[in-house]
């Protein structure tokens, strides 16, 4: 069971990762868009930028990725991304819980060039027990 | 002109269908990063009690994304998103299943337009609780 005195705990981004036009046309071509999409255009794009950092992050909680769900995912854009950046995750567990066995836990990445904040993120992840 | 111009509360906006297959998950995959398997081999799904593969909870959202972005063409962007992922949307092979999203208008304050979005596949919610708020861009 994840322990409850986690909820607080940080885990600043260790590395950057650049904002790449291939990237976000292969993003944007995915889901049927156009390769010229803007960042703008694509609200869930920095998924690309925080999914990684919480896969990261959970087998240091004790917690299985394969087991992983998604339960719900937020997004607050302060400004939009921009090409060539260089971006950090900073997460922080917001929650946690037990329930029916399963772990789930709400991590808030958010995601900085530089000192700026620019996108904050919120996904609640449910990790299923082993029944 | 954006379906959000001059809008008003209670408006429904113009509903979208999109079509998800096996390819379409596989690219998704590789473009965001999730290489799940469960979005990707069908034994693996089985095996973990799923009926089959199923879409990424992300790409459906993206797909509310995308319907978001038609509505605003380019006059407003989203500038907040949220979903809740309540069922799994199945995706059989050599098949498509489709994706329908609408939306009304659920409030407007200072500019702030608040869109309330349905998203149902096989007639059933796949996404809860689907909120955006969209600006002028």
């Amino acid at each position: 069971m994840v322990a409850p005195d986690l909820v607080g705990r940080k885990f600043l981004g260790t590395q950057t990762q650049r904002v790449n036009q291939s990237d976000l046309s292969a993003f944007a071509t995915s889901i049927g868009e156009t390769a010229d999409t803007q960042i703008s255009q694509l609200p869930t794009f920095p998924i690309c930028f925080t999914l990684n950092e919480a896969e990261r992050i959970a087998p240091e909680l004790g917690l299985d990725w394969s087991r992983v769900v998604h339960g719900d995912q937020r997004f607050i854009h302060h400004r939009f991304l921009k090409i060539d950046e260089e971006v950090r995750a900073d997460s922080e567990i917001e929650a946690v819980k037990s329930m029916a066995g399963n772990e789930i836990l709400t991590l808030r990445s958010d995601l900085f060039v530089g000192e700026e904040l620019v996108t904050s993120t919120w996904s609640t992840l449910v990790f299923r027990g082993k029944q | 002109m954006s379906a959000l111009t001059g809008i008003a509360i209670g408006t429904d906006l113009p509903r979208q269908t999109f079509q998800l297959d096996r390819a379409m998950l596989s690219n998704y995959a590789k473009a965001s990063g999730d290489l799940n398997p469960i979005h990707l081999d069908e034994a693996f799904a089985k095996n973990v009690g799923l009926p089959n593969v199923i879409a990424h909870g992300m790409l459906t959202m993206a797909l509310a994304g995308k319907a978001l972005n038609t509505w605003c063409n380019k006059e407003f962007k989203v500038i907040e998103i949220f979903a809740r992922f309540t069922k799994p949307v199945v995706v059989q092979a050599n098949s498509t299943t489709a994706l329908e999203v609408s939306g009304k208008i659920g409030e407007i304050t200072e500019g702030k337009i608040r869109v309330d979005l349905i998203v149902i596949s096989n007639e059933q919610k796949v996404l809860g609780m689907t909120r955006a708020f969209v600006v002028k861009a």
